[in-house]
């Protein structure tokens, strides 16, 4: 790793003046660490300056507003996350959905903020290539080695992103809460994560002097339940091949009332099945049901060479997910 | 006062108290006063040629001390040296700098090392390193490589052949013909990378006022380090001494003496200070060995009752860029002799090709060569049980080499010791119920729901023990593999044994106190067993091939006795007895019917360190020592069954239980040898379901870290459930056959062999390792589209 | 440009100088001598790095020592107290839970982790809790009867929260307050 200066702060918007104050754009801000450090030990950045938000407690933290809305501080860590009651009680898919992430120790590290903001694992971009999202023209992946990339063709690059609470709460209808030279604004996730273009080379909409605070969760419906599925290559601290978010409200018996779902692992960002949900909602939940909808689930899939399996694991994995969220057999 | 019998006692380790304190002493733990830190870069093309190399701005750096390349180790430090050079085989023996001059012919082959204040300036100065290559062609695949027009390696090595190595045993060609059955498979090893978790280190440290040299180095045998660096560096072989007191982890990768180890030796003579250098887990992945890379190609020859009789095998092995120091001997001897395993088969041929290609070079790894042995002859049981409509078990029970034929000459001309394959066969079919499961089985198809069950079996014999220092000389490999102990009393009583193995991991620093203890009758806490430094011993071959307890144990004991013997011979005087007259009872000397009138082998250790009252013409002292060679390699063997589920819809593999019975003769320390066992097995069911070296078509490593290559976590091995049957092994004092590497041996063909009679009802007969989620999807995709696979 | 930092490891207070892309393992090992967490690879892989900082096992090698200012550390170095082994030292030796040694120090604060917060783990559960500490030598059987022994033998007796040393008496400084421990899974 180059060497930088390191200077802590104890608010989003000491952050923010920072990295307005620098120009020169080699200013990082450091939460838990675990994907900044990644980054560097792989020399894919070198900041001259990294502003650590450890001191600014406020930002970490579940809150439930008088809405019924529930508030996730970004420097709340994924071990927070998984153990904190108020999500057990509200939002199970969320605890789900952090449990097989990467490691326990990583997880008492990593934040929120940092988790939506990772970078992609493809195997090219973390490696000494100089490939089309690092400016460069080409992007290797596409013709070479693409076991992991996206099944879903959005964008010249077709790295996933790699993280598993996006899925979930990108089920669960999520805002991210941002700070910036202009002040506070709410981004749905599904604006904030997006299939990067030639003009945004990134995987997220977030401005360079803009700062996360909070995620925001809409209330759910009373009876709502979420289910995080997901199969790795192995079972434990890789990310996901594929990863299905469900959080399904039913009505007498097998009536859909409400779904919402969401794959990770098969696109530039997490991939919300809106067609899928409107097939769903209003009919009566049954095998077949969901084994249609997991088909449409993967309608349009355009895999690469390598990655074919993932259209299965994808049908397969939505297929399960509604049925189990809905308490069925599967 | 009781005597609680040693051999055999779950005895807690002797080595723990400072690994679970952290005050264990790992190469990487050594701080010397004025030590440097070494860095090395490394080629990031599979094959090229340099054709600029500017280090100025790295040894402008501040705190860099030093930068080298290649042309700096001319005349000053020899070739890496191969040192397992199998005879009739037209060898060839690439020549392998410590670092590149003007080709690099693999990603990590090192091209110039900077010596720095400390690792965060040697790593700034790396990144000045100014460097161009002139990209060359690259071939990664063995079978690629031996074609003509394939990029060649080396000019003296046509078709980049290494070596052609050949068996002939009876008349293989005509047992084929002549068989009712012939079956063909096409095996592939894949190629692994041993991740011990420590990363190999050295800390060399020159004086140059005494011409002497000690290293600090990760290693499973000092002496043979320090045997290659004075050859190679110029250093007298009684002026070196290498230290390698706690080391995490070998599995055959600290066996080589490595172009880093060379290196920091060089840096520090020049520099005149102790240069450490460490390498991070990136550069273990493409600058350590890799295990395996071997692509197996087996005819078999049966009756069509199950009869094996004939038996052809052609192994394209791949070497990588350079013949590591042990590794043309793995796919040859290490695993052509051993393949007919349990069975009869006399008729067998073998033929062995070393490629070498543009990847990290290869060499022993966890079992070396017997794995890769045991896997395909389990797996050919197998798929003639398959196709004859066998049980498995029977096919086996019917070519086993009966008990009563012990010491047996097998088809690779090997004596096996002794062994009772059924013995061990019949315990492990008790424990899982075997006859219970196929019904459980048989109802599960029936009913044709979820998900695919199967069941899956090895029973392997093995050959370890290395070895008869006769057959290493005729096998090529350059040493000798005899081992010496040296058993000291003091005058106190405390007891000193050196070994020239280096255990790291084993548990000898309990198991060889075991054993003193037992015959001595010093409690194990008096005793301090002494391994890993050069100095402790004049000689020894290390810790590998599963010999530490097997040869260094049967030294240490013999040693022991003749300890006994001689206290023996005091004792009877200082009683004013005849020798004969004397009881030795657990350190207890007595006159026969006197047994009130004792010296303990405290009192004699004192009076003969004392030596003031010695018969005459014994030497004043008691200490002996005893060179041992064994007489023969020993050949411990098992049952292991493995049962699996198989969900269909997602490829993924569920190990619903494991057993593992297993035979390796007088078992000392039944705790440690269990662990021996599961860590073993782990490795091998990693190797079935999730490792893989994978390179690309530029020879990059894709698996280059431990994020891409699976090394198994918790949830990902099962429980073992262990067992054991008890066969001495009748030429060696202990009885001790050996356990170190048993468990990979046997186990990675029962997981395939389950997975692949789980899924034999879908008409699927072979799947390549690792059996991933995805392989075994598309298998049965295939499968279920209309076509049986093969592989 | 060094940075000056207060790090409290093992119950000692230490003012140190560090470089700020200092990782705290380098910190640790190289710095304060405290050559017991070891590294095994340097990209949060494989876990032998593990310590204990605030009360939670995290990966020294992907913590900048820059980050532990102002914070308690907790090494292998610590587990002992008053001349006696810590539980999971005792029931690591008992049960041979390790080989070569090198994933053990981690390994054994990963554990002491897992225990704080839940006192009476599964054995799935003591895996899944373990899966970012690697062992290549034990095939983790024996290291699951070591940890499920020292469960046994801390909710028997007692002992110090890691983060701490003796003297100060219990409790972890920093950390979550509130959150529920681990338990079964819905």
């Amino acid at each position: 790793m180059r060497a930088f200066e390191h200077r802590a702060v104890r608010s989003a918007e000491e952050a923010v003046a920072a990295l307005q104050a620098d120009t020169a754009g080699e200013t990082s801000v450091i939460a838990g660490g675990a994907e900044l450090l990644s980054l560097m030990k792989a020399n894919l950045i070198a900041p001259a300056h990294i502003i650590d938000l450890k001191p600014a407690r406020e930002l970490r933290g579940v809150s439930v507003a008088p809405d019924g809305s529930v508030r996730i501080g970004a420097l709340t860590t994924l071990a927070d996350i998984e153990r904190d009651a108020t999500l057990a009680a509200r939002l199970p898919i969320l605890p789900a959905a952090v449990r097989d992430a990467a490691t326990p120790q990583l997880r008492n590290m990593a934040t929120v903020g940092g988790n939506l903001m990772q970078r992609n694992r493809c195997w090219y971009f973390r490696g000494p290539y100089d490939c089309w999202l690092k400016g460069g023209d080409q992007c290797f992946a596409r013709d070479g080695e693409n076991k992991y990339s996206a099944i879903f063709d959005e964008s010249p690059c077709v790295a996933v992103h790699p993280s598993d609470l996006a899925p979930a709460l990108l089920a669960l209808e999520a805002s991210v809460l941002v700070v910036g030279p202009q002040g506070e604004r709410a981004v749905a996730l599904g604006d904030l994560l997006r299939p990067p273009t030639a003009e945004r080379r990134r995987e997220t909409t977030l401005g360079g002097a803009e700062v996360i605070v909070a995620v925001s969760i809409p209330a759910q419906p009373a009876g709502a339940h979420g289910v995080y599925l997901k199969l790795m290559d192995r079972q434990a601290w890789a990310y996901a091949l594929v990863s299905a978010a469900a959080q399904m409200t039913l009505r007498d018996g097998q009536l859909v009332e409400r779904a919402r779902l969401a794959l990770g692992g098969v696109a530039n960002a997490p991939r919300r099945l809106p067609a899928v949900e409107a097939a769903l909602e209003g009919q009566t939940l049954t095998p077949a049901l969901a084994a249609q909808a997991a088909e449409q689930a993967v309608a349009g899939a355009t895999p690469l060479a390598h990655n074919g399996y993932k259209v299965q694991l994808a049908r397969e994995l939505t297929r399960r997910a509604i049925l189990q969220a809905a308490g069925m057999e599967w | 006062m009781s005597v609680t019998r040693m051999f055999g006692a779950s005895v807690k380790r002797r080595e723990d108290p400072r690994l679970i304190t952290g005050d264990g002493m790992f190469t990487d733990d050594f701080k010397l006063p004025g030590m440097l830190q070494m860095g090395v870069l490394r080629s990031p093309y599979a094959h090229a040629r340099i054709t600029r190399l500017d280090t100025a701005k790295a040894k402008a750096l501040a705190g860099v001390h030093a930068v080298f390349t290649g042309k700096d180790l001319e005349g000053k430090v020899a070739p890496m040296p191969c040192a397992w050079l199998v005879p009739d085989a037209d060898l060839k023996v690439p020549s392998y700098t410590a670092m590149a001059t003007d080709t690099v012919r693999f990603v990590g082959d090192a091209v110039a090392i900077v010596v720095a204040d400390d690792s965060y300036i040697a790593d700034d100065a790396l990144d000045l390193i100014e460097v161009e290559y002139d990209e060359l062609p690259v071939v990664t695949n063995q079978e690629e490589a031996l074609k003509p027009g394939a990029p060649q390696l080396y000019s003296d090595a046509p078709n980049n052949q290494a070596f052609h190595w050949k068996f002939r045993n009876g008349d293989a060609d005509g047992a084929l013909q002549r068989a009712e059955v012939r079956l063909k498979q096409r095996f592939i090893q894949q190629r692994l990378v041993p991740n011990a978790m420590e990363p190999r280190s050295s800390v060399a440290d020159w004086n140059a006022g005494a011409g002497e040299l000690t290293l600090y180095n990760t290693t499973q045998n000092p002496h043979i380090v320090r045997f290659l660096i004075s050859v190679t560096q110029n250093i007298p072989e009684h002026k070196i001494r290498v230290i390698a007191r706690d080391v995490g982890g070998g599995f055959g990768s600290k066996i080589p003496y490595y172009p880093g180890d060379a290196l920091a030796i060089f840096a520090s003579r020049m520099l005149k200070r102790p240069v450490r250098w460490t390498e991070d887990r990136r550069e273990n992945f493409v600058a350590t060995i890799h295990g395996r890379d071997q692509i197996i190609d087996v005819e078999l020859g049966a009756t069509r009752d199950g009869k094996m009789t004939g038996l052809k095998v052609t192994n394209l092995a791949n070497m990588g860029a350079y013949l590591s120091l042990a590794a043309p001997g793995v796919p040859t001897w290490l695993f052509a002799l051993i393949v007919p395993g349990c069975y009869t088969i006399q008729d067998y041929a073998c033929d062995v090709y070393g490629v070498l290609t543009n990847t990290t070079p290869t060499d022993a790894y966890r079992g070396a060569g017997r794995p890769e042995a045991a896997f395909l002859i389990e797996r050919m049981v197998d798929l003639l049980a398959g196709e004859l409509h066998m049980d498995p078990v029977d096919v086996r029970r019917k070519n086993f080499i009966p008990a009563s034929a012990f010491p047996y000459t097998n088809g690779g001309t090997l004596s096996y010791d002794s062994g009772d394959y059924d013995k061990s066969l019949d315990l492990a079919l008790k424990m899982v119920d075997y006859e219970g499961f196929r019904q459980r089985q048989a109802e599960a198809r029936q009913q044709g729901k979820g998900k695919h069950l199967g069941i899956g079996l090895s029973t392997y014999v093995e050959v370890c023990g290395l070895a008869p220092s006769k057959a290493a000389g005729a096998m090529g490999f350059q040493g000798g593999l005899w081992e010496p102990a040296t058993v000291r009393v003091l005058a106190t009583g405390k007891v000193i044994v050196l070994t020239g193995t280096n255990p790291h991991g084993q548990g000898e620093e309990t198991t060889f106190a075991q054993l003193v203890s037992e015959e001595l009758g010093v409690p194990v806490e008096d005793i301090d067993v002494v391994h890993g430094d050069t100095s402790a011993i004049s000689m020894g071959w290390g810790t590998y091939g599963s010999r530490t307890t097997a040869v260094g144990g049967t030294a240490v004991l013999k040693a022991t006795l003749k300890v006994v013997e001689k206290a023996k011979r005091l004792a009877a005087h200082l009683l004013e007895a005849n020798v004969e007259d004397i009881t030795h009872d657990h350190g207890r000397y007595y006159v026969a019917g006197s047994p009130t009138k004792v010296k303990t082998i405290q009192d004699i250790a004192l009076m003969a360190n004392l030596a003031w009252d010695m018969p005459e013409g014994m030497a004043p002292g008691l200490e002996e020592n005893h060179f041992h060679d064994p007489t023969n390699f020993t050949f411990p063997f098992g049952a292991h069954i493995c049962i699996v589920e198989v969900d269909e819809e997602t490829g993924e593999t569920k190990i619903l239980r494991y057993i593992a019975v297993d035979d390796v003769g007088r078992v000392i320390n039944p705790m440690i040898v269990d662990g021996q066992v599961q860590g073993g097995v782990a490795q091998g069911i990693g190797q079935a379901l999730y490792e893989h070296a994978i390179y690309d078509e530029r020879g990059n490593l894709t698996t280059g870290s431990m994020l891409d290559y699976t090394v198994p976590n918790a949830t990902q091995i099962p429980f073992i459930e262990t067992a054991r049957t008890e066969t001495p092994c009748p030429h060696n004092l202990t009885g001790v056959k050996g356990v170190g590497e048993t468990g990979t041996i046997a186990s990675s063909q029962a997981v395939v062999n389950a997975v692949c009679d789980a899924l034999a009802p879908l008409g699927i007969k072979n799947i390549d390792m690792p059996l991933t989620p995805e392989k075994v999807w598309r298998t049965i995709q295939a499968a279920r589209a209309g076509g049986t696979t093969g592989s | 440009m060094k940075q000056s930092i207060r790090v409290t490891v093992n119950g000692e207070e230490h003012t140190s100088e560090v470089e700020p892309r200092t990782l705290l393992v380098t910190y640790l090992r190289e710095q304060l001598d405290l050559t017991g967490t070891h590294i095994g690879c340097d990209t949060g892989q494989c876990g032998a790095c593990t310590v204990m900082l605030d009360g939670q096992p995290v990966k020294s090698c992907m913590v900048l020592a820059v980050q532990a200012d102002g914070a308690q550390v907790g090494t292998v170095e610590g587990l002992a107290a008053n001349g006696k082994y810590h539980p999971i030292q005792d029931a690591f030796w008992e049960k041979h839970g390790l080989q070569c040694g090198f994933c053990t120090p981690g390994m054994m604060i990963a554990a002491v982790g897992l225990l704080e917060r839940n006192p009476d783990p599964s054995d799935a559960e003591i895996r899944e809790q373990l899966e970012g500490n690697l062992c290549r030598c034990t095939g983790y059987q024996n290291i699951v009867a070591a940890v499920r022994s020292a469960a046994e033998a801390m909710r028997a007796g007692n002992a110090q929260p890691v983060a701490t040393s003796g003297a100060s008496g219990a409790g972890a400084a920093g950390g979550v307050a509130g959150g529920v421990a681990g338990g079964e899974e819905a």
